[in-house]
C-alpha cells in the first residue's frame, strides 16, 4: 500500500470518526461496520468483518456514558484492517496493535475536549456582542477532530506495522502463540460478557 | 412548531455533541439546535441574546433523547414569549426543568441505546452471518484450527450433510459471498437506526406537546421500561444462542475425529473462557483488560510447556 493510499484511508477514517461522537451517531463508525467496509475496499472482507466484530465484542462493555471516553472502535478497526491488508501483518498481531491505537485515540480526546473548554468564554463574549451564530465553532471542532484522528492513524499505522513485523518475525515463538491464543478468545469473551450482563437484569426484572 | 422548523431542529440536533467539552458538555450543540426556534420566537436582538445565553449554559443528555429536551424547551420559550410572566423567574424555571428532564432522559437513553441496543444490533449482525452460512465467524482463519475453536474444515459438511440436509447434497462449505458478509453489519445498522431515528423524531413532538407542563415531560411518551425489558431479553436470548451454537459447531466435528488430548483441550477451552469472562465481570475489569492479560499469561504458559499453541 502506497503512502497516498494510506493517507486516503486515514482521511476517510478521520471523517468517519466524526460520526462516532460528534455528528449523527448513526453507528456507521462502529467497528463491525468499519472493519467490513475497509476489508471490502482492501480486498480482505472476511478478515476485516471478523476483526470488526471481534473488536466490537471486546469493547462493548465500555460505553460513552457521561464523560467516559471509551477506546475508539473506529480507529482500532480501521487501523487493524489496514495493518493486515496494507502492511501484511498477521490477524492476531494486527488485532493487538489495533487495540493499542484505539486506546491511544481515546487519550487524544482529552486534550481535544479540554481545548473546547476554552471556547466557552469566547462564545459567551461573542453572544454578549449579539453574535449568536455557532457554525464557525462547530466547523472548527469537526475539523480539529478529523485532523487529530487522521494524524494519529497516519503516524500510528506505519510505526505499529514496523514494530509488529519485527516482533512477529524476530520475537520468541511463544509471543506469537500467545497473541493467536488471546485473539481467538476475544469473541468468546465478548459473547460470554453479554450473557452475564443481561442475566441479572432479567432476574431482577428491572431496567 | 411548524414542520419546517421541526426538520431544522431535528437536523441540527445531529450535531449536539460536536463541541462536547468537560466544562459545559453539550451546551454549544444544544444552543445550535435550538437557535432556529429562538430566532423565530424572539425576533428582537436583545431578547434573542438573553434567550441564547440561557441555552449556552451547561447541559448533558443522551444524544438520541435530546429531541425531547429540545421540543420541550422550544415550547417553554414560546410560552414565555407570549406570557406576562416576569422573564427572569421564568427563565430560571426553563433552565431547571431542562436540566432535570435531560438527566432523567440521559439515564434512560444510556441504558437503552448504549447498554442494550448496541450489543443487540451487533448480535443481529452475527445472527445474519450465522443464518447466511458464515458459521466460522469466531475463527481466525478458515480451515485449520487456530486458538479456541477447533478444526472446522468438515463443519459445513456436518451441518449441511447431517444436521441440515440440503437436498441430500453435502455443501462443500465455501464461505458465503461478500454480500452475505456485508449483510450482517448492514442489518445491525438498519435495526439500530430504525429505533434511534424514531426516538429522535418523536422526541421533538412529544417534548413540544408536553412543553414543561408535567414533571415527567416526554418520559411518558414511550413505555421505556417495557422497551428496555423486551430488548434486554432479546439481547440475552441472542447471546445464549450465539454462545451455544458457536460451541456446538466447534465441538460437533470432534466426535468424528476421535478423542485426543488436543480435542479435549479444544472442548474445554470455550467453557474456560466463559468462566474467565464471568470472573472478569465480577472483578470489575473490562473485556479488553482480560484480553490484554491473556497475552503475557499464555506466553508464560507456552514458555513453560515448551511449545506453541
Amino acid at each position: 500500500m502506497s503512502f497516498w493510499e494510506l493517507a486516503a484511508y486515514c482521511v476517510g477514517l478521520g471523517l468517519l470518526e466524526l460520526e462516532n461522537m460528534q455528528a449523527g451517531q448513526f453507528m456507521l463508525s462502529r467497528p463491525s461496520v468499519v472493519g467490513a467496509l475497509i476489508g471490502l475496499l482492501t480486498g480482505r472482507l472476511v478478515e476485516g468483518a471478523r476483526m470488526g466484530v471481534f473488536l466490537e465484542l471486546l469493547f462493548l462493555d465500555q460505553a460513552p456514558m457521561g464523560g467516559i471516553i471509551p477506546p475508539s472502535g473506529l480507529v482500532a478497526a480501521g487501523a487493524g484492517v489496514l495493518l493486515m491488508a496494507g502492511a501484511g501483518l498477521e490477524f492476531s498481531m494486527a488485532f493487538a496493535l489495533s487495540i493499542l491505537l484505539g486506546y491511544a485515540y481515546s487519550r487524544l480526546q482529552l486534550p481535544l475536549r479540554n481545548m473546547r473548554n476554552s471556547w466557552n468564554g469566547k462564545i459567551d463574549a461573542a453572544a454578549d456582542r449579539g453574535k449568536t451564530d455557532l457554525s464557525g465553532w462547530i466547523v472548527k471542532a469537526l475539523v480539529s477532530e478529523t485532523a487529530a484522528c487522521t494524524v494519529l492513524l497516519l503516524a500510528g499505522i506505519p510505526v505499529a506495522a514496523t514494530a509488529g513485523n519485527w516482533l512477529w518475525n524476530n520475537g520468541p515463538g511463544q509471543i506469537r502463540s500467545a497473541l493467536v491464543f488471546a485473539c481467538s478468545t476475544a469473541p468468546w469473551l465478548g459473547m460470554a460478557a453479554l450473557l452475564f450482563r443481561f442475566k441479572p437484569r432479567l432476574s431482577a426484572g428491572e431496567r | 412548531m411548524d414542520a419546517r422548523l421541526k426538520k431544522k431542529i431535528f437536523l441540527r440536533s445531529m450535531l449536539l455533541q460536536a463541541c462536547w467539552n468537560f466544562e459545559r458538555m453539550q451546551n454549544v450543540g444544544f444552543a445550535f439546535a435550538i437557535l432556529p426556534a429562538l430566532r423565530k420566537i424572539w425576533p428582537a436582538p436583545d431578547k434573542l441574546k438573553k434567550a441564547f445565553a440561557r441555552h449556552i449554559a451547561s447541559l448533558n443528555t443522551q444524544p438520541y433523547m435530546a429531541g425531547f429536551v429540545l421540543g420541550m424547551t422550544a415550547k417553554m420559550e414560546e410560552d414565555l414569549a407570549s406570557s406576562e410572566e416576569a422573564v427572569e423567574g421564568a427563565a430560571g424555571r426553563i433552565q431547571n426543568f431542562k436540566r432535570t428532564v435531560a438527566s432523567a432522559l440521559a439515564a434512560i437513553g444510556d441504558s437503552l441505546f448504549w447498554g442494550i441496543m448496541r450489543p443487540l444490533t451487533l448480535e443481529i449482525s452475527v445472527l445474519v452471518w450465522w443464518f447466511s452460512g458464515f458459521y466460522r465467524w469466531t475463527m481466525l482463519s478458515g480451515g485449520k484450527m487456530i486458538g479456541v475453536c477447533c478444526d472446522t474444515a468438515r463443519l459445513p459438511e456436518v451441518i449441511h450433510g447431517t444436521v441440515m440436509a440440503n437436498g441430500g447434497q453435502a455443501n462443500p462449505g465455501a464461505l458465503p459471498g461478500q454480500w452475505a458478509i456485508l449483510a450482517g453489519p448492514v442489518a445491525g445498522l438498519i435495526a439500530y437506526n430504525a429505533l434511534s431515528l424514531w426516538v429522535r423524531w418523536k422526541g421533538l413532538s412529544a417534548g413540544y406537546a408536553c412543553g414543561g407542563r408535567s414533571p415527567d415531560c416526554g418520559l411518558a411518551a414511550v413505555d421505556w421500561q417495557k422497551l428496555i425489558k423486551a430488548s434486554g431479553f432479546l439481547c440475552f436470548a441472542a447471546a445464549v444462542f450465539l454462545l451455544a451454537s458457536s460451541y456446538f459447531v466447534c465441538v460437533l466435528p470432534l466426535f468424528f475425529e476421535g478423542i485426543s488430548a488436543a480435542s479435549c483441550r479444544r472442548l474445554a477451552m470455550p467453557p474456560l473462557v466463559v468462566l474467565l469472562a464471568w470472573a472478569v465481570r465480577r472483578a470489575g475489569y473490562t473485556n479488553a483488560a482480560a484480553y490484554t492479560a491473556l497475552i503475557p499469561l499464555s506466553a508464560v504458559f507456552f514458555w513453560g510447556a515448551g511449545k506453541g499453541f
